[in-house]
Order: C-alpha cells, then structure tokens, then sequence
C-alpha cells in the first residue's frame, strides 16, 4: 500500500529534484585544468632531481645504489677516477620513457643527492629529450631546492 | 522460435570500463549461450618477474598489474616473501598496510557503485559518487604519494610514515567522507528506481554460489560467509572491528548493498586504525634471500585474491603464480547468461565490478 502511495506522489522524484537543486547553485568542484591547476602534495613523486651542495659541488659520489635499485633500468651513471683516487661524475643519465615513478631510487640513496620533484607535466615532442642528462637534472635541482626552503615542515 | 542472432558484446563497448568479449546467441532477447574471452590486455608479468627482476623490486612490478588494487597486490606478494624469509614485521608497519589497504578498498568500492549506477541509466549518481571518490584519491595521495600507484609496502615494512599533519587531515577528510557515504547508502537503499531496475536480476543463488566457487562481494550477497580477512591472518583486521557482512538475494541490488555496507565498515575501520596506532618502527631491514614455496590469499576489494611463490635462494624468484578475483568469477558471469534478457546483461557485468587486467596479467 505504501509502495502504491508512493509511486503515485512521485516522492521520490521530488526528493531527487532537491538534490538537483541543491547542487544547481553550489560552486562547481572541477578544475579548469591546464588554467588552473591543483598543487601536488608534498609527498608526490614526480620526475627527478640531482641536488647540489651548498658550495655547489655534486653531492652524487656515482656509488651506483640508485642504479642497481631500479626495477626498469632508468638510470645509467657513467664516471672516472680522479687525482686522488675519488669517483668523479661524469654523466648521470634518467631515461623518463621507462620509469615508473616507485621512488626506489630515492630510498636507495644514501646521501640524498637524488630526489623526486613535484613537477608531473613534462611531455616532449621528441624522445631523446625525455632522457635527462645532468645539466637537465641540476637545472630541475635548483628548482627542486627552492621548493624544499618554501615547503619546509 | 525466433531467428538464432549472433551479438558480440565488447571487446570495446560503451558500458565496459575494460575489455572483455562476449559472444551471445540470442533468441529474440533472450540469450541460450555465450563464450567468454578475456586475453586482450596480456602483458606477461608473471613471466617477467620470474627472469627480468630481483625478488625485492618484484613487489613494485605486480603493482602494476592492477590499477584499483595496486596495493592488495603488492600486499600478497610481499606477505608471501616474508612467510618465506620468516621477517618479523613491526606492529606499526602492520597498521600502516592496514591503512592504505582499507582505504583502496573504499576507492574502488566508490567506482563499482558508480559504475553500477551509471550502466542502470542513473548519471547523476554516477557524477555524485565519482566527486566522493575524488576525496579518497586525495587522502590516497596525502599518505601514500600518489594518486594510484602507491609503491607503499615493501618487503619488510612501509616505505612512508604518517606525520601528525597527515593525520589530522586524514581524520578531518574522512569524516566529511563519511557522511556522503552515509547519504550515498540513503540513496541506493531508498530509490525505488534502483530497486526496480536491480531486485531479481541476476540473481546468483547460495547453492549455485558454492558449486561454481564465486569470491568476494557477489558471493557474501549470496549469503556465502567467506571472506579472507576473516579467514586468513595476515593483517590485524579483527583488532580494528571487522565486521563479516552478508546480504540475502544474490540480485545486483543486494552486490551492491555489500558494498555499501562494506565501505562504510572500511571507514570505521580507518577511525579505528588511527586511533590505535601503535609506535614504533615502519621498516625492519631485510637479509638473506627467499627459499621455499608460500601460498598467501589476500582479499582485493573484489574477492580473494591468491599469490605462490616459489624460491631457490637466488635473487630472482623461481614461479610467481597469481590467480585474480574476476578470473574465479568468469563462469558464474557465463552461467548467469543463459536465459537472461540481453539488456540486462551491461548491468550484471559491471554488477561484478570486473578488473580485466588484472585477469590477463
């Protein structure tokens, strides 16, 4: 009986129509995304940097831990031995096409040179510009280091 | 008697998130028989893991397997390792997995009921659902790193702490979270369109439930009690108020009522989970290498999930076998077929929430 009473008052239409309304008049919850856009958290993974000493010296000792970590094989190091016997840096090499963005090489490290920004739009035309040699990840490393100051807990 | 008509539904159709093909004979509407292919997103990581990688990062590979339960995945294939290596994890890194594993399950809860109310022809819940969702991507986002692929577990503990900060804002978030949750069950437990197009469709009866072994919600909404959190120890679930839910009917409504009901447990759950948190450690370090075999089940949001691993103490793993929900649940879809209208037959796919590549792996 209820159920006739209630098909027939269509109180069910009326109960949806005030959700409808209610939302009519609320402000939208989606962005307009390449005109605004929402700020990743501070613990995402985007793409990679190499951080820099404060006397501007590499803080990477090419100790290879970063490389044999990673599952797909992103990072290449290639580097020399120096005057003193030291490891000296010569290339560090992240091939963008193949990461998965785990963030193992960073746990990895043991000195915190290599870190994962916050920056995620970073499509190319071409391919060879997706694998970043060191100058690339420096220049993103100084980015990187101006962002850690501002966001520091 | 009709005419005999051949319909292919999928691989590619508007009502599949994922492809699968279907190939009915229908006899005016109604169908008298149907073949099943589900081999359209292979991508040989089973295979992979057994040459290309060592047994740690295999846990960051079979993430990748599935985009809704990234975290059930890894959770199978690292508890199994452990077994087998015989790691202590600590009581902390215990509740952290606990944490992110609930609250993937109400992600994905939140997109089955979403897709569900979309297929019934009912769009505007479908947006409301989604827009609820959205705020357990960001708390997913907030803890883990990242919106889907979290990289959270790892062999012998979690990689990420929970800060105070995090904390507060996870509690604020899902109480908001809640409430829509709350509204949400109000809606799909009162609206009489819902229930016209959903009761006694579909219906999976307890006997036929058993015969043809169906796991996860549509079994518990054909009244079968089983469950692997409730079965299987391999998190603290009883700790946190745990609760088994079962439903009667085995119809679409009554999957999607488990669900329902199932979200809002995981979300007590949560509260639970934050309050009881216990100090201590994230991450014990890990030595030696695996030996043995290890069968662990684990349940996914969408049923039981199952993980064999088997080592030779080398780096990299001898056999890793996975066998996913929606892959125990394709004969019953195939036995559910037969004699069914075909318009109904969008909504009792999805009413199974399928995750095709996760089957095809």
């Amino acid at each position: 009986m209820a159920g006739i009473l209630k098909k027939a008052t269509f109180s069910d239409l009326l109960k949806r129509m005030k959700v409808t309304l209610k939302t009519m008049f609320k402000p939208t919850v989606t962005v307009h995304y390449p005109f605004e856009k929402v700020k990743p958290r501070k613990r995402f993974r985007g793409i990679h940097a190499l951080k820099l000493n404060p006397d501007g010296s590499y803080r990477c000792e090419a100790c290879y831990l970063c490389a044999t970590m990673c599952p797909s094989n992103v990072i290449d190091i290639e580097m020399t031995e120096g005057e003193n016997g030291e490891k000296v840096l010569l290339d560090f090499t992240v091939d963008l096409t193949r990461c998965l963005f785990c963030g193992l090489c960073v746990e990895a490290c043991p000195r915190d040179a290599i870190v994962m920004t916050d920056i995620y739009e970073f499509s190319k035309y071409s391919i060879d510009k997706l694998i970043l040699h060191k100058d690339d990840l420096m220049e993103i490393g100084k980015y990187y280091q101006k962002w850690e100051r501002e966001n520091k807990e | 008697m009709g005419n005999r008509i051949t319909i292919p539904f999928g691989s590619q159709h508007v009502a599949l998130p994922e492809p699968i093909r279907f190939v009915f004979q229908t006899e005016n509407e109604k169908i008298v028989d149907v073949e099943v292919d589900v081999g359209y997103v292979h991508r040989g990581i089973e295979k992979a893991c057994m040459t290309k990688f060592k047994y740690t990062q295999v846990g960051y590979v079979v993430a990748r397997v599935c985009g809704l339960c990234a975290i059930s995945h890894t959770l199978g294939y690292v508890t199994a390792v452990e077994r087998l290596m015989n790691i202590e994890v600590p009581k902390k890194a215990l509740y952290l997995r606990l944490l992110a594993s609930e609250l993937d399950r109400v992600h994905s809860h939140l997109l089955a009921m979403g897709h569900l109310a979309e297929v019934a022809g009912y769009e505007n819940l479908f947006m409301h659902t989604f827009r609820d969702r959205e705020l357990v991507m960001e708390l997913q986002e907030l803890v883990t790193g990242n919106r889907i692929q979290f990289d959270y577990v790892t062999v012998g503990g979690v990689n990420r702490d929970l800060t105070p900060e995090v904390e507060k804002e996870l509690r604020e978030k899902l109480k908001i979270l809640q409430e829509k949750c709350l509204w949400l069950k109000d809606v799909f437990e009162n609206d009489y369109t819902i229930k016209l197009r959903w009761k006694g469709v579909g219906v999976i009866t307890p006997e036929m439930a058993i015969e043809l072994n169906v796991v996860g919600p549509p079994a518990r909404a054909s009244e079968l009690a089983t469950d692997v959190r409730n079965e299987f120890n391999y998190l603290p679930f009883k700790e946190v108020g745990y609760k088994l839910i079962t439903m009667k009917g085995g119809d679409i409504y009554a999957r999607n009522m488990v669900r329902v009901e199932e979200t809002l447990n995981s979300l007590d759950m949560l509260f639970n989970i934050l309050d009881g948190m216990p100090e201590g450690d994230i991450k014990v370090p890990v030595k030696g290498l695996p030996e043995g075999e290890a069968f662990v089940r684990i349940e996914a949001p969408r049923g039981e999930l199952f993980y064999y691993v088997k080592g030779s103490k080398k780096m990299v793993l001898d056999r890793l076998r996975i066998r996913v929900p929606t892959f125990a649940n394709v004969p019953v879809m195939k036995e559910l077929f037969i004699g069914m209208d075909y318009a109904d037959v969008p909504a009792t796919v999805i009413s199974f929430d399928p995750c095709l590549s996760c089957t095809a792996r």
